[in-house]
């Protein structure tokens, strides 16, 4: 009970259960960036809080102040002396040693578009531009149908017939396919974004994009104009998500 | 000791920055590095991506396309395919390089027999392309049925000077494009053979939708005073338009006319 | 100090002769064709030098504008109430910004021989298109030297009965200053989103049109805003250095009472700034989309992670600072317990703020967590949570802000209990906006979403003036539970002082570098290109490296003038007239009397 009074231990126990936390309790797992992240949010403001008034202060820092100086705490003191560089050394080797694994990216998840594109030598301006069989309302449904089968005959092996990234292919891919239900994808971008990434596949993406993790192909050679922008109706319509309008420049 | 107060506050803000600095060189680093574009002046660039370079400006920038085509006789201007085989052949004691440079440049030095001398001189304004251009140009048009050996040293130091600094300049017409469109449509009476983008539509006339990106303020006022002296289209009937618009037309009118023929780009 | 006032008119002079010659430069553009475009500056290369210097000029620009304008807001408020610490410390302000004049003008110039000597081609271009400016910037300048000048030396002469214009002309240099301001940011933002030209890039219409961009009225605003804010951090730190430094109970207690009153300053600022940032960066998603998903979700999408880490710093750290100070009020005991519950709210908003959208993974990351966004995460990383995340952190910083006001007092009023109830009610309902809309953000599409920050945005502000209507009447003629005890801070608050300059002035490196970034391989975006050997745009780590050399330089550079500012005093002060008065309180923790109830925001 004492111990637990103890502002050094309260502060310690306030990290742990937040590490624990966050390593354990967001599923699926955080990456490591954004765990060491959070972990220095939380250990500031703990020092904040610790420091926020003088007797607090004094409290949290008597223990440290005690095994630095009091003389009975000669064992703790060596023992510290030796175990602290050992796990610093043991961390910088963990930083400088070769893994058997890519070094972790930056992936740009919505990288910029250009502002336009070259399709099959024609130039389309993206910015700005809407998808133009939404302008011909009698033909919505004969549309989405058209995109529905363009889409079973050719991305329903990676991107799954649930259009959530889950198809045959799928597992064999790293990263995986894009999952459209997913409300963070299609539902945050206008519909030219979709057709320049189809249009253009991986090898489209910028560098920033790292396209060398992409293996969607460049649809251009293979679909027309009108079948991209029929599969885009059909993303939109099967997943119940709205296209992002452009706003309109004032 | 004492450690001075300068010293503990400067350690201080070192630290502090060197966290920041040291968490932004942690994460993985992206340039972004300005899309492949040729280096043009340096020279290290392959005929191919030259070619390429050309292709572009003939459909963009060098509004080309507006009088000429590939493979099919222009609007207004000769067939463009093979000239770079035929080139060579056009001018006794010219290569094909340098004919099709004279071409650019000083388009009335030779004129294709059956069109008239309507061509601007690409290098200077509206057009304004400079020596990098016009020599991507002429390699992209010598590789429509010839080889491409133009290097940027055949293009003369003083192509395109206009078209440096930035900025074209722009030559200001003092009428007033509104009245001139009225003067289009009712006394001057233009409608009745030119198109000029939404107004107008018949075809006895070339179009004018696009004029002002192909042609100076120099050629438009010569031509509506003195048409046939400026020559004609070609695959337009010779001497149909009437001269006397010098007569017709007040000072104000016709400055308004060119004032808004200069706005059709 | 007489020295430096006359070498800062050399400057100015030197800045508009080198103006007026510039006026030959029409004749000049023609020979620009035979000019190269670039040359190569020696050792570091043109951009570096551009870079450092632009940074630096900027920096003190910042300076130079933003302390008088808070330093005439102090003169006002001591004029109203007849405190004579205020009208000591506005002049003390002044004196710091005078000496800074000199080097900011001559920054200015050197940026300037830069950009004639290494960008010609460049120069000649932005020359043809803002050539009026130069006149009016030159014009503008001497006024504001002029201005100033008078104000700095009218200070005796312009005090008692006739005080009023001494202020009108503290207000006048102020207006002065934010005219420099805007001329200079037309250029800056032209080159960004350019307007009023054709598509050869000359000057279509008149010049209005060009300065008039889409991001002209954000940039001012923002920049002016954050200008007060930084002028505020650099005069709590010069506090805070003088009060480390200082022997006496009452020099601490007057530097003390400096660094509080820099940092109320700079915080009221600070609130409102993220707003204006906002604006901004709408304006360049109008201006031109691909631009703002590159600023976003681009290759510089990193950038505002750092960016939410430092503004996470700022807002915990004036926190901290505002928990500290109520130390040395009798009476705060009673406001301790709110302490972790705003603690808890600050990092949690901090965490959300600081989720990137693009995260750093390894392939393995990315397998576990299907895909290249975190399922859960992810939600954390758009606009809608960031935006809710950044509205409570400012809730909870204003509250910290109400808790230290009321740290020392009690109210008299019979409907103290009501207004207190009101006032926890106001919050309650803000907060409770600000979370619901970022919640049901999620659930619209995007361009209804991005409406939403509107709405966000008014409930905090409501909340903050309903707070404060009520609190002003409620605290008139309160009891008092003791003076503030000024000097008594810990000392760790003073490296919290330090530490927010230190931050906010690299904040504004980044953000630099970011306005100048998203323009990537282009001089003027769109129009001129960048075909100069640094025409690719440098990583986040190279640009943080950058960023902190020429801190260092400003910090240092400051810090000259700091010391010659402290020569001055040691010498003269006491003849001049313009001694340090004693504050009230700080010569031990029981004498003087509260001055709680006597202005209503500053105490």
């Amino acid at each position: 009970m004492n111990l637990l009074r103890s502002r050094f231990v309260q502060a310690v126990l306030v990290l742990v259960v937040a590490f624990v936390f966050f390593r354990f309790g967001i599923r699926p797992p955080a990456p490591w960036s954004v765990l060491t992240l959070y972990m220095s949010i939380v250990l500031l403001a703990v020092l904040i809080y610790v420091s926020s008034d003088s007797d607090s202060w004094r409290e949290f820092m008597w223990p440290i102040r005690s095994t630095l100086v009091a003389p009975d705490k000669g064992l703790t003191r060596l023992v510290l002396l030796i175990v602290v560089p050992l796990l610093l050394g043991y961390y910088a080797y963990t930083q400088a040693a070769a893994k058997p694994q890519a070094p972790p990216e930056l992936r740009a998840v919505h990288p910029a578009p250009p502002a336009s594109l070259q399709f099959r030598g024609k130039e389309i301006q993206i910015t700005g531009l809407d998808n133009p069989l939404r302008r011909d309302q009698a033909g919505f449904k004969k549309h989405v149908a058209a995109g529905a089968e363009t889409y079973i005959r050719n991305c329903v092996y990676c991107h799954g017939d649930n259009l959530d990234g889950k198809g045959h292919f799928a597992y064999g891919f790293n990263p995986p396919p894009a999952n459209f239900q997913d409300p963070g994808t299609i539902a945050m971008l206008q519909e030219a974004f979709l057709f320049w990434r189809i249009a253009k596949g991986g090898p489209g993406l910028p560098k920033e994009s790292t396209p060398w993790n992409s293996v969607m192909p460049a649809w251009e050679d293979r679909l027309t104009e009108e079948q991209i922008w029929q599969v885009i109706m059909y993303l939109y319509d099967a997943t119940g998500q709205q296209p992002r309008r452009w706003e309109t420049a004032h | 000791m004492r450690v001075p107060v300068a010293v503990k506050v400067g350690a201080f803000a070192l630290v502090v920055m060197g966290t920041y600095t040291y968490y932004a060189n942690s994460i993985p680093q992206i340039q972004s590095k300005p899309p492949a574009e040729l280096s043009l002046e340096g020279g290290n660039v392959t005929p191919a991506q030259l070619v390429k370079a050309g292709e572009e400006i003939f459909h963009t920038k060098g509004t080309c396309e507006i009088c000429h085509r590939i493979g099919q006789k222009g609007t207004r201007a000769p067939d463009l395919a093979g000239i770079g085989a035929r080139a060579g052949k056009t001018k006794p004691g010219m290569s094909a390089k340098q004919y099709i440079i004279e071409s650019l440049l000083q388009p009335g030095a030779y004129i294709v027999e059956g069109y008239p001398n309507i061509m601007p001189q690409v290098d200077k304004p509206p057009i304004a392309l400079n020596r990098s251009e016009l020599w991507a140009l002429v390699a992209f048009l010598e590789s429509l049925g010839g080889n491409v050996d133009v290097t940027l040293d055949d293009i003369p130091k003083t192509a395109g000077a206009a078209a440096a600094g930035g900025a074209a300049v722009e030559i200001k017409i003092p009428g007033d494009p509104k009245a001139g469109e009225v003067v289009f449509t009712t006394k001057g009476g233009c409608i009745a053979c030119h198109k000029a983008g939404k107004i107008g539509a018949s075809p006895v006339g070339p179009d004018l939708s696009q004029i002002a990106k192909i042609q100076t303020p120099d050629y438009i006022m010569k031509k509506i005073l003195d048409p046939a002296g400026s020559g004609t289209v070609a695959g337009f009937p010779k001497g149909v338009m009437p001269p006397m618009f010098g007569q017709t037309l007040t000072a104000k009118e016709y400055v308004d006319l060119v004032a808004f023929l200069m706005t059709l780009k | 100090m007489r020295r430096a006032v006359r070498r800062s008119a050399w400057a100015a002079l030197a800045v508009v002769a080198l103006l007026t010659l510039l006026s030959a430069l029409p004749a000049l553009a023609q020979d620009a064709a035979k000019e190269p475009a670039y040359r190569a500056f020696p050792l570091i290369g043109s951009r570096l030098a551009v870079w450092a210097v632009a940074q630096l000029h900027l920096n003190f620009a910042a300076f130079i504008l933003g302390v008088p304008i808070f330093a005439v807001i102090i003169e006002a408020i001591g004029w109203r109430n007849g405190e004579a610490q205020y009208d000591w410390l506005s002049h003390e302000l002044v004196k710091l910004t005078f000496a800074a004049f000199s080097t900011t003008a001559l920054l200015g110039a050197l940026l300037l021989f830069l950009f004639i000597g290494y960008y010609p081609k460049f120069w000649t271009y932005m020359t043809s298109i803002f050539f009026p400016t130069y006149g009016i910037y030159a014009a503008l300048f001497f006024a504001e030297t002029f201005t100033v000048y008078i104000w700095y030396y009218g200070w005796d002469w312009l005090s008692g009965p006739r005080k009023w214009i001494h202020v009108g002309l503290g207000v006048l240099s102020n207006l002065f200053g934010t005219a420099i301001l805007l001329v200079a940011n037309s250029w800056v933002t032209f080159m960004m989103s350019p307007a009023g030209i054709d598509d050869s890039g000359a000057l279509k219409g008149s010049v209005w049109a060009a300065i008039n961009n889409f991001t002209w009225m954000p940039i001012n605003i923002h920049r002016l805003i954050a200008n007060i804010v930084f002028g505020g951090t650099i005069c709590a730190a010069y506090a805070a250095f003088r009060f480390l430094g200082a022997t006496t109970d009452e020099e601490r207690a007057r530097y003390d009472w400096m660094g509080y009153i820099g940092n109320f300053v700079a915080l009221s600022a600070f609130i409102v700034l993220p707003f204006a940032g906002y604006y901004l960066g709408r304006e360049i998603y109008a201006f031109n989309q691909t631009m703002g998903i590159t600023m976003m979700g681009g290759f510089m999408s990193w950038l505002w992670i750092i960016q939410a880490i430092l503004i996470g710093v700022l807002f915990m750290g004036s926190n901290y600072y505002l928990w500290l100070g109520m130390e040395r009020i009798p009476g705060s005991e009673r406001y301790r317990r709110y302490v972790p519950m705003l603690i808890g709210i600050l990092a949690f908003g901090f965490m959300v703020w600081a989720t990137p959208r693009s995260m750093v993974i390894t392939l393995d990351e990315a397998r576990a967590m299907g895909g290249t966004h975190h399922p859960l995460l992810g939600f954390l990383g758009v606009m809608s949570a960031k935006n809710t995340a950044v509205n409570m952190m400012i809730l909870t910083t204003f509250l910290s802000f109400v808790l230290y006001r009321r740290a020392n007092r009690v109210s008299t009023k019979s409907w103290a209990p009501i207004g207190m109830a009101i006032q926890w009610a106001a919050l309650g309902v803000a907060a409770a906006i600000v979370i619901f809309f970022g919640v049901y953000g999620y659930f619209v599409e995007s361009l209804v979403r991005i409406g939403f920050s509107v709405y966000q945005v008014l409930a905090v502000l409501g909340a903050i003036f309903v707070v404060m209507a009520i609190d002003i009447p409620m605290f008139k003629g309160a009891r008092s539970t003791g003076a503030i005890r000024w000097g008594t801070i810990a000392a760790r608050s003073q490296y919290v002082l330090i530490l927010l300059a230190v931050t906010f002035t690299w904040l504004m490196g980044l953000m630099g570098f970011a306005r100048s970034g998203i323009r990537q391989h282009w001089h003027v975006y769109g129009v001129m290109r960048d075909n100069s050997v640094d025409a690719a745009t440098p990583a986040i780590g190279y640009a943080a490296n950058m960023i902190t050399l020429v801190t260092i330089a400003f910090f240092l550079l400051v810090l000259f003038i700091f010391w010659l500012g402290g020569l001055g005093e040691k010498g003269r002060a006491e003849a001049h007239g313009h001694a340090a008065p004693v504050i009230a309180g700080g010569s031990g923790p029981m004498s003087g009397e509260s001055r709680g109830g006597r202005n209503p925001l500053l105490k």
